[in-house]
């Protein structure tokens, strides 16, 4: 991958302006289920950016921008929670819920998944938001977390079944804390 | 490859395309309805995870580039936008923080102060350098849950101001001009304190003083004379009309 010249300020902003349209969103899910909170999300997306324009002239490779705003972001969740855990919150009240076209079981289904998500232990729950979320595969998930490839598949294969197994168990007792 | 392999394989990367994997598939019916399965769970767990942003996040990101640029001593004065702008997108961030903090529990004032501080007390007192000014309406709009208003000389030396978590609920963070440079001061409504109270926070001092409701901390360098500010904060925090 080719370097990237040095950048004039039109080029910077107009750089800064893509990748604020073309990550920022889902930045900002990863941090929503990364923290459980959308005010500490829009504020971990908003820091990450802040970061990253004051960095972006160090940025020499196009194709790792993605991981470098994922590292900014998780960075700075780590820095935020050095000294204090916020409780956990309760996503229905931020989320623009599309059910027009749900069944309600299918409407409880997925409200269950995202208890589920939420519930899911950080090793297991990140590796799955860097995936389905950020879109990164097995390879570039062990790169960013600094693990085995063959870790990371055990870690998602452990996440999918673990919410599998709330949903179906979850039908019978109602009960998903007990899995985690 | 047998069907344990094959499921654990589907567990950790659903839409898997390598050719052993669409092999695998391929050779057996119940590995076929085994894929499908598992694409059918990624579809649930996809829709549950595509949450919206909110609107206006991708404003508030550019913006940020706006505030840097306002930041800079080398730059001359902006159109009043941009320090509207700035100071949205610092409204934006510091009611951003406070759910967080609102879920916080200090146990003093003075150890709140070191939190707050380390939050972004460095980062709104850079950011607010160049914004030279608020208007009573942005004031009010932050005052106003607090039946509190402020004078005249007091609006004319607040840099920024937005609304902040206090150990017993919101309040203010200010930045105020004084002849020494710019000052953070942050205004408790309802958190009393006994007399006044001094300590430093990470090489600044802070100087805390109670006032006839709710109490004050003014943070400085060690160079700034804060406890100068104090008649100038005393005089200059008010309860709304209404409320006298």
């Amino acid at each position: 991958m080719p370097d990237l010249p040095v950048m004039t300020d039109e080029e910077r902003n107009i750089r800064f302006e893509a990748l604020a349209r073309e990550y920022g969103t889902d930045l900002y899910r990863y941090g929503l289920w990364l923290c459980h909170n959308d005010a500490l999300a829009k504020d971990l997306v908003q820091e990450t950016y802040l970061r990253a324009w004051k960095a972006l002239h160090t940025l020499k490779e196009q194709a790792a921008v993605k991981g470098w705003l994922i590292t900014i972001l998780r960075r700075e969740f780590a820095r935020t929670f050095e000294r204090k855990v916020p409780k956990f919150t309760d996503l229905d009240s931020v989320v623009i819920e599309e059910t027009r076209d749900l069944k309600p079981e299918e409407q409880v289904e997925r409200k269950m998944l995202r208890e589920g998500i939420l519930r899911l232990p950080p090793r297991y729950r990140e590796p799955l938001l860097l995936q389905v979320v950020m879109g990164y595969s097995c390879e570039e998930i062990a790169q960013q977390l600094g693990l085995s490839k063959s870790a990371v598949m055990t870690q998602l294969f452990r996440a999918r079944e673990k919410l599998k197994i709330m949903l179906q168990k979850d039908g019978i007792s109602g009960n998903i804390h007990e899995l985690f | 490859m047998n069907f344990s392999d094959f499921k654990q394989w589907l567990g950790a990367e659903p839409y898997a395309r390598e050719p052993e994997v669409l092999k695998a598939r391929n050779s057996d019916p119940a590995f076929e309805e085994a894929a499908r399965e598992a694409e059918a769970f990624e579809h649930k767990l996809e829709s549950a995870m595509r949450i919206e942003a909110p609107e206006g996040l991708l404003a508030d990101i550019l913006a940020l580039t706006e505030t840097e640029v306002s930041t800079k001593p080398t730059v001359k004065a902006r159109g009043p936008w941009v320090m509207a702008l700035a100071a949205t997108v610092f409204m934006a961030v510091g009611a951003a923080s406070v759910l967080l903090w609102h879920q916080q529990h200090f146990s003093s004032v003075e150890d709140y102060v070191h939190q707050h501080m380390s939050h972004d007390g460095g980062r709104v007192l850079a950011s607010a350098g160049d914004i030279t000014g608020v208007t009573m309406a942005q004031v009010n709009q932050v005052l106003d849950p607090f039946s509190a208003t402020v004078d005249a000389d007091l609006l004319a030396r607040i840099q920024f101001i937005k609304t902040c978590p206090t150990p017993d609920g919101d309040g203010a963070h200010f930045v105020i001009s004084t002849p020494d440079g710019p000052v953070t001061v942050i205004f408790m409504p309802e958190t009393a304190t006994k007399g006044v109270a001094q300590f430093d926070v990470d090489g600044q001092r802070a100087h805390v003083i109670p006032l006839k409701k709710g109490s004050i901390a003014i943070i400085g360098s060690n160079d700034q004379q804060v406890e100068a500010v104090t008649p100038l904060l005393e005089a200059g925090i008010q309860p709304q009309r209404a409320d006298t």
